[in-house]
Formats: C-alpha cells, sequence, structure tokens
C-alpha cells in the first residue's frame, strides 16, 4: 500500500491505524477558549501567545458554499468543484472544499456534513498526498 | 499638517496589452500627469509606485524610462490597493513637509483568469482554496440569504458600470454600454452566483497623480487643483464571522473601520458627500461597501445600488468610470485611477460622465486590497 502523507502536516493529522480517522488541526487559545484555524501562534481574538493544538469535530454545517467552473492557478483537481465555509461545533469557519455532492447547485446553508480524508494528488516520491473535504452526512 | 493638492492626473487605458511591460504602462502614465499638470520630471522629490505583482525595482525601472535623477522611490504592495497605499505615504509626506512635490504611480501586468492567490498558503491554492471570486460569492450567498438581496440587484451594478465606462476613455470596455440585467444574468456562471459579467477583468493599465504643498500648487494651477483633504487605511481586524480567507476578501468591518477614521479625520460625514468612488468588484462588494461606509443602512444595500440615484444624473452617482466591473481592474493602478475620476469630476472635466453640472465640490473614494488593507480618503475642490 501506498505511502500516505497529509497535504499540510499544521493542518491534517492523519491517523496512526489503518483503522483510524483523519484530525483536523486547530490550535485553541488556553487565555480565552477561541480555537482558531488554521493554526496561528497568538489567538487572533486576545492575542495570547499561549496556544496549543487541538483537534476539531469531524462534523459541522454549511455556513457558505459556491461552485467554481474555472481552474485557479496552482489547483489541483477536478471541474467543476465546491468550495465553502463549515462552521464547526468550536464556532470555527473552516475553508474547505466539498465532496460527494451536487455540482449544479451550491450546498444550502445548514446542511449538515462531515469530514473526510481523500486523496489530493502523488507527491514526487511516490507518496499519496492527503486532504480533508467535508460532505453531506449521510441521514 | 500641511494642506495637499492633486496638481495633475494621468492614465494608460486599462485593457489587455500583451505587447506593453508594466514599464510602459507606468511610463504612460507618469507622462501624462506630468502633461497634465505642467511639472517638470526633475522637478519631482520623490516617487511613490504601487503594484501587486510586479516584483522588484518595479517602481525604480519605471522612473528609469523617465530619467534617473536619484531621487527617493518607494514601491509599495497592498494588492488591489496597492496605488491608494502609494497615494497615501505621498499624502503624508506632503503633509508633513517632508517633500513639497511628488509623484504616485500604480501599474499593473496580468495574465487571463483568476488572479493568483499569493498571500494564500500553498496547500489551500493547491486545495482550489485561493479563488477571490468565491469568497465574494459566498458573501453574495450570504447577504441575499440575510437580507433579501437580489440577483438582479447585483446585476444591475453590472449595468450602471458598463454605462458608465462606456463613457470613459481610459475604461477597459466602452461597448456594452447596452448591456442589460438578462445578459448578465444569462452569461457564464464562474462562482455560482457570480456570473462572468459580474466579475471585473484582470487588467494591464497604468494610472498617475501629482501631488504637492498649497505653494507649490499655485505656481501651476489654482482652478484644477483638487485638495487631499485626508487618507485613512485600516488593516485586518478579527471578525469571527468571517473565515480566515474570506476575510482577505471583503473587508466590511474594515471599512466602517476606516471609514470612521477618515469621517472624523476630515470633518465630513456619508451624507456630504456628493459621489462616491468604491470598491464594487464582484458587485456584491459595492453592496457591502455601501452599507460599511454608511451611505445606506446595513441590510439596505441592493436596493441602494440598483437605485437610479447611483447613475450619473442621480442624487449619488457611484463609481461614474465604470468601476472595476467596466473600467477595470488593473491591481496597482485600480485605487489611483478611482482617485483621478474623482479629481476629474470635481475640476468639471469629466465630460460625458460629468455629475452635478460640473459644481460637486465633496467626494469620497474608497478602495480595498486584499491583505486586507481598507483606505478611505476624501477629496475636496477648495484652493489652494
Amino acid at each position: 500500500m501506498q505511502n500516505q502523507v497529509p497535504i499540510d502536516e499544521s493542518v491534517l493529522r492523519l491517523p496512526s491505524t489503518p483503522s483510524g480517522q483523519a484530525d483536523l488541526l486547530s490550535n485553541k487559545c488556553c487565555n480565552c477558549g477561541e480555537y482558531i484555524f488554521p493554526k496561528k501562534m497568538a489567538c487572533p481574538k486576545c492575542f495570547s501567545r499561549d496556544v496549543e493544538e487541538a483537534v476539531l469535530s469531524r462534523e459541522g454545517e454549511v455556513y457558505s458554499s459556491t461552485i467554481i467552473s474555472l481552474a485557479p492557478p496552482l489547483y489541483v483537481g477536478p471541474l467543476p468543484y465546491a468550495i465553502g465555509v463549515v462552521k464547526s461545533p468550536e464556532g470555527v469557519l473552516i475553508p474547505t472544499t466539498f465532496t460527494e455532492c451536487d455540482l449544479d447547485e451550491p450546498l444550502t446553508v445548514g446542511t449538515k456534513v462531515e469530514m473526510v480524508t481523500v486523496k489530493h494528488k502523488e507527491d514526487g516520491e511516490g507518496n499519496e498526498v492527503m486532504i480533508y473535504k467535508f460532505r453531506p452526512k449521510k441521514v | 499638517m500641511r494642506d495637499v493638492y492633486i496638481v495633475g492626473v494621468g492614465m494608460h487605458r486599462f485593457g489587455r496589452y500583451p505587447e506593453k511591460s508594466y514599464i510602459e504602462l507606468g511610463r504612460v502614465a507618469i507622462m501624462n500627469a506630468l502633461e497634465d499638470s505642467g511639472v517638470d520630471w526633475r522637478d519631482i522629490q520623490a516617487v511613490y509606485s504601487g503594484s501587486g505583482l510586479s516584483g522588484m525595482g518595479a517602481g525604480h525601472n519605471v522612473c528609469a524610462e523617465i530619467g534617473k535623477t536619484g531621487i527617493p522611490i518607494f514601491n509599495i504592495e497592498q494588492a488591489c490597493a496597492s496605488g491608494t497605499g502609494a497615494f497615501q505615504l505621498a499624502y503624508y509626506a506632503v503633509a508633513g513637509g517632508i517633500f513639497d512635490l511628488v509623484c504616485v504611480v500604480g501599474f499593473e501586468k496580468q495574465g487571463r483568469g483568476f488572479i493568483p492567490a499569493e498571500n494564500y498558503p500553498t496547500w489551500a491554492r493547491e486545495a482550489g482554496l485561493g479563488v477571490y471570486p468565491a469568497w465574494h460569492a459566498q458573501n453574495a450567498q450570504r447577504h441575499m440569504m440575510e437580507y433579501g438581496t437580489t440577483l438582479e440587484q447585483l446585476a444591475t451594478v453590472a449595468v450602471r458600470s458598463h454605462q458608465n465606462g462606456a463613457l470613459c476613455p481610459d475604461a477597459h470596455y466602452q461597448d456594452w454600454g447596452n448591456m442589460t440585467i438578462e445578459d448578465v444574468l444569462n452569461s457564464r456562471m464562474i462562482c455560482y452566483p457570480i456570473n462572468m459579467f459580474m466579475i471585473p477583468p484582470a487588467d494591464d493599465g497604468g494610472a498617475s497623480l501629482i501631488l504637492c504643498s498649497a505653494e507649490v500648487a499655485r505656481k501651476y494651477t489654482t482652478s484644477r487643483a483638487i485638495k487631499a483633504v485626508t487618507s485613512k487605511v485600516a488593516t485586518n481586524l478579527y471578525d469571527p464571522e468571517l473565515s480566515a480567507f474570506g476575510a482577505v476578501a471583503s473587508g466590511p468591518l474594515e471599512t466602517e473601520m476606516v471609514a470612521k477614521q477618515a469621517y472624523e479625520a476630515s470633518g465630513y460625514g456619508p451624507e456630504d458627500f456628493e459621489f462616491v468612488e468604491c470598491l464594487d468588484a464582484f458587485c456584491i462588494d459595492e453592496v457591502q461597501t455601501v452599507e460599511a461606509l454608511g451611505l445606506c443602512k446595513k441590510g439596505e444595500g441592493g436596493p441602494f445600488v440598483a437605485s437610479k440615484e447611483r447613475e450619473i444624473g442621480g442624487r449619488l452617482p457611484l463609481n461614474t468610470d465604470g468601476g472595476f466591473v467596466s473600467r477595470g481592474n488593473a491591481m496597482g493602478a485600480t485605487g489611483p485611477a478611482g482617485l483621478i475620476e474623482v479629481v476629474r469630476q470635481l475640476r468639471g472635466e469629466a465630460g460625458a460622465r460629468q455629475v452635478k453640472e460640473g459644481k460637486a465640490k465633496l467626494a469620497l473614494a474608497h478602495m480595498i486590497g486584499a491583505g486586507i488593507n481598507a483606505f478611505a480618503t476624501v477629496l475636496q475642490k477648495n484652493g489652494p
């Protein structure tokens, strides 16, 4: 089986066992409790530098969404594709691409979604580069 | 602080010029501003140059094509507000008595398609998250959901932009004055619900202004000198209601903050301005901007921008040069282009686009560049 690596180590931690789940990584401010995604060295709300890593919930709801029909510079992936923002239970707004969804109209605001990890591309060393996406939660 | 005046303006028309480098675009703009003002290049004491993508030494390369005089040349990057940043620093330098006569220039050279989101992390760009229009599209989705703003209202911005651009010799698009709302809504979907005709072109272009003290202005012109009353900028504020990437694109919070600063510094408020140049990038931006500037209440931006009072003959015209969609967006030149339109209008030199029968005295110029940078400048026909 191919080795898997995350698209960015500060964003995604892949499971250490085949049956495990990936972690979407954020920082949490030890001073005011705010969650920070993507990670920052200081809390954007209270400016405290006392922040620690926190794993975000794997479920959330659509805060906003759209569908893109042209490829932007550096993009690797299918066209058209769905992108948007997921609001996590921690209150974080997570920019993401969506998968397993309609590509004619964007997801409705409020749709329940869950995180999955999918292959983004292969890197120069034969590894599978993995990325997080969100998909509508199966009812 | 001294009074600061604009005595010359000049542009290189926005559009697509594959045969021209950014150097030529900037050079032409400066030469036109010098001719407009009657100022000799050798009397310029400093140059403030704005460009988002032109790289090291861009302003220096442009100035070298006009003549090397050893003067300070500063290169400023603030994305689509790079040229406005150059303007503001020039304004402060003259106001603070550092220089008496300076040149501001903005220019850009861009390819077709999406502007590279260079301020996003690489992983996000590879994932397809680095798409500025997508964040504006989502702002539109939520504004429509929260306030009932309609696609027809957004399309009206594009229609009005092209009506105005058709009357502006420096605008990219001058042949689309007959565009209809249906044309806009039927155009190719790019980032739902934003259609192709709501999206500004990524342009090549240049724009330049000559700034000076009141005493120097009187040597060149009194009737055509326009006063820069104040210029302010605000950058990123924490907004838990905007995702990290959405915040970089839109900036209503930052616009509110900078408007407040400009209003306090100038003593003028939203009810005083006779016309306004402001961010209208994907049409939804004009909606959010007029709300954040206090020109109308939050949530009422849709009907406000769609009103006939926003047209050239209306009570409070907006973006009479055609704004982002029609005049175009040549990043570093875009902010100065808006400032130049205000100057031309206040001078009574806007030709077929002239508002208020040439009698307007006070206007506001607003611009946003990714970063985020929100600028507000108050301009007045008053003196020197």
